[in-house]
């Protein structure tokens, strides 16, 4: 274990991507201290610059403190990333673990499902979803995990099928081992390493997605997120483009940390890179 | 003296990284090499005989692995310092190599013919007929009978054997003046490494090159060396003839590897299982495997039957492909066979419902070939071994219990079960395997290639150990072997498969010492070194099978 950490701590681009996500999340608990209860309380003029009358970020048309609206909005964000990207990852395991172990005609239909799925453009089915299910919070979860399990589940049904042909998994047939017991203690920890790194690569996509949405007005209007702030900006991006800039510049960095740290992830558990 | 040497080594070292399991890879190693011989360098896995072969070609994985002393002077020119340019024009040329993997060696996405003549391009200036021509004949004289179709093969084409021509085809093209082997029959069935080796020794008589032959086994340097190199954990521990370092072997290490060498095993206490019940009956054993639904079925089990009686070690030999893992695998139930009949005392084992599978397969256990890969590498050794028993409704206390005792029994102690898998090395790791497998107390031991993974001396050990336990345990085995002297010392039984059929089976001394089938004299007569192992009465046997190996008519 302390190996492995060594190993991600040589990686400067990982330990990066973890520092500023744990800047963010630092700053998503503390958003209630640093700001108030309520980021959409009216906090001075509109239109105040970044740096200006004692507002970090600015405000916007409203008078609304930007800074709070980022911090509020990273809570909501992540959250929604995190917890879908958990669901959408059951999911996928649940699928693609039947399919990778049992095979035959069930995993034929499952993944004639899967496929369904997937040729779905992905971000239009979120909507469609939203739109029927009406915008709130849950429902852009459900909506995040409906449209990214599929490649969870091809994955890992990959990898059980690999691991099923293993000697190892074989020994354990031979010697009587239960279906799930070979499952939970050899199949599943083996496969482990590429399933974590992908479900760290899709947060950063959930929290695209969650921004895009709610860009569109398709999340929960009386939740602060960053794609709220810079879909209610756009009309006066000309006259106070800092209402849009400063919460796509909070995406860009989340969507870059994690994916940083998911890089970092994959290349110091994956024993094969171990001395390159 | 300096105008015979061809390649002459100095004090060569090689370090490797740090954190290693030692600090040089090669140690302090002299030797010289003159034209028309070959020099074999033998030693187990890890004794740095390929990294010498590398340093010589110039390829060692730099910076990793790295020249740190010593000189290689090839026709006066130090081949450590010599410029990448110059080298290159030295490779393929004047030196070139075969690998021991030729389906690995060749780029699997250019057809054969191109690749040969990339050679060609890179160090002589030919017209494309001129290049044509010289490669068709070399590639017939390696023994490819239509040269034009295995150019235009790409090399998943083509079988192991013919690869390998090929690939020695390829570094003969040039004529160069040291031909370095690593290794390259050990990827290949007995009957084709015979043809190889025979093929080798052929060119290098006929062309008067430098043959430098990389081998762990005894036999191919009974077959082929002028003279010997013994390595050990990258030292150079004995150098001299052939005949000497076989017969008089000076180092113990020498002597240790020479007699864990398997011997063929012709004549032996008879022990005879006919009155014994039989544990395992098998009938009629088909399977077939398709590609695709449009493809010839392969047949890799035709009507197979096999019985095992109590305390029978029955074994199965043949060449890759010959059906017999597929055997093993099947009477396993890890592979669903599509007709027959196997008879575990008196139950079916193929109308068995899930459950009551899972719960006879206690009686019925598994060896696999690979110890690296049949023992989950996230799991304690402890765990692994109980798991089973665990499975079976054991206690936990019991099961830890019965756990150290096995490890004893493996000779491991009890001490490893709080080990992980990597922390052992592969004698090691494969008596684990051992240990797991003898956890329930199975009649049927299955052991699928236990020991072809193993190194010479780890292999003796783990087939000691074997025969130890079934002494002590009364189980029955089916050992399933492609090596013909360990089946010989393991077996009381045998069955000689081919393309999915048993072609000859028998009592292991009349089988071996007289073959009714083509097929079983042929493998018998591939068997490296054979000959020189042999004692006056078996030579006779040996010579009997000859006579009969000449085209003959009268098919067993």
């Amino acid at each position: 274990m302390s190996e492995f950490f060594q190993r991600f701590a040589r990686n400067r681009a990982a330990v990066l991507g973890i520092g500023i996500l744990a800047v963010i999340i630092v700053v998503a608990l503390a958003a209630p201290l640093l700001f108030g209860a309520d980021p959409f309380k009216l906090q001075g003029k509109p239109m105040v610059p970044p740096l200006t009358g004692g507002f970090l970020f600015g405000t916007d048309m409203l008078g609304r403190d930007v800074a709070a609206g980022v911090a509020y909005g990273a809570r909501t964000t992540l959250l929604i990333g995190v917890i879908a990207t958990t669901v959408a990852v059951t999911l996928g395991l649940l699928v693609g673990g039947v399919c990778g172990f049992f095979g035959g005609k069930l995993d034929v239909l499952l993944m004639r499902v899967t496929e369904l799925f997937q040729t779905i453009p992905s971000f239009l089915f979120a909507i469609v979803i939203v739109a029927i299910l009406g915008p709130t919070i849950t429902n852009v979860i459900v909506a995040i995990a409906l449209v990214t399990w599929p490649p969870v589940a091809r994955l890992t049904r990959g990898e059980f099928m690999s691991m099923c042909n293993r000697e190892f998994v074989h020994a354990c047939v031979c010697a009587g081992v239960q279906d799930w017991k070979i499952i939970l203690r050899h199949i599943l920890p083996n496969c482990a390493p590429a399933i974590i790194v992908t479900a760290s690569l899709m947060v950063a996509n959930a929290v695209l997605i969650e921004s895009s949405l709610s860009f569109l007005g398709l999340s929960d209007p009386n939740v602060m997120t960053w794609g709220l702030m810079i879909g209610a900006g756009r009309v006066a991006l000309r006259a106070a483009w800092w209402v849009c800039a400063i919460p796509g510049i909070a995406i860009l960095l989340t969507a870059l940390a994690i994916n940083l740290a998911g890089d970092g992830l994959n290349d110091s558990l994956n024993p094969r890179l171990k001395n390159a | 003296m300096s105008t015979k040497t061809l390649l002459e080594v100095d004090n060569l070292s090689v370090t490797l990284p740090a954190g290693g399991d030692r600090e040089f890879a090669v140690t302090d190693l002299s030797c010289t090499l003159c034209p028309n011989e070959i020099l074999c360098v033998v030693g187990e896995s890890g004794s740095g005989k390929s990294v010498f072969a590398r340093s010589i070609m110039g390829l060692l994985p730099v910076p990793r692995l790295r020249v740190s002393g010593g000189s290689i002077r090839f026709d006066g020119q130090d081949l450590v310092n010599v410029a990448p340019s110059e080298m290159r024009r030295i490779r393929g040329n004047k030196i070139s190599m075969i690998f021991q993997e030729p389906m690995t060696a060749l780029n699997p996405l250019i057809r054969v013919g191109k690749q040969m003549e990339e050679v060609l391009c890179v160090h002589a200036s030919m017209g494309r007929e001129e290049r044509r021509s010289l490669i068709t004949g070399r590639l017939q004289r390696v023994g490819i009978t239509d040269p034009e179709r295995l150019l235009r093969s790409y090399p998943h084409e083509l079988s192991g054997g013919q690869r390998q021509r090929a690939m020695i085809a390829m570094a003969l093209l040039l004529e160069p003046r040291i031909l370095v082997a690593d290794e390259p029959t050990t990827a290949l069935d007995v009957t084709t490494q015979a043809k190889i080796l025979r093929l080798i020794k052929d060119i290098q008589a006929s062309s008067h090159m430098a043959v430098i032959f990389i081998t762990h086994d005894f036999g191919v340097v009974a077959e082929l060396a002028d003279r010997v190199a013994v390595m050990q954990q990258g030292r150079l521990v004995e150098i001299g003839n052939a005949k000497d370092v076989l017969e008089h072997p000076s180092h113990p290490y020498t002597r240790s590897l020479m007699e864990a060498v398997p011997r063929m095993k012709f004549r032996g206490p008879r022990t005879s299982f006919d009155k014994a019940p039989a544990v395992l009956s098998a009938q009629a054993l088909c399977k077939a495997y398709r590609a695709s639904r449009r493809s010839q079925p392969v047949h890799a089990l035709k009507d197979v039957s096999l019985r095992i009686r109590r305390g029978e070690a029955v074994g199965v030999v043949g060449e890759s492909g010959s059906g017999k893992s597929t055997l093993a695998r099947s009477i396993a139930r890890l592979v669903d066979v599509d007709a027959g009949q196997i008879l575990l005392g008196d139950t079916d084992l193929l109308r068995l419902e899930r459950e009551p599978l899972r719960e006879i397969r206690s009686k019925l256990q598994m060896v696999f070939q690979d110890p690296f890969a049949s023992l989950d590498p996230r799991c304690k050794v402890g765990f692994t071994v109980a798991e089973g028993l665990l499975a079976h409704g054991e206690t936990e206390e019991n099961a830890m219990r019965r756990t150290d005792e096995l490890l004893s029994l493996v000779g491991l102690g009890p001490d490893a079960k709080h080990r992980f898998p990597h922390e052992f090395s592969g004698g090691q790791r494969q008596r684990i395997a051992i240990a797991r497998a003898l956890a329930l107390g199975p009649e049927l031991l299955i052991a699928d290639e236990p020991v072809s993974a193993l190194d010479v001396s780890m292999q003796a050990q783990v087939l000691k150990l074997l025969a130890d336990i079934k002494e002590r345990l009364h189980f029955s085995m089916l050992f399933i072997t492609h090596d013909l002297r360990v089946a010989s010392q393991v077996c009381d039984y045998i069955c000689v498969m081919r393309n999915g059929e048993i072609v000859e089976h028998g009592q292991t001394q009349d089988v071996f010492a007289d073959p009714r089938h083509e097929y079983t004299r042929e493998l018998l007569s591939a068997v490296p070194g054979l000959a020189h192992e042999l004692s006056a009465a078996e030579q006779t046997c040996m010579a009997r099978i000859g006579i009969a190996r000449s085209p003959s008519t009268s098919e067993g």
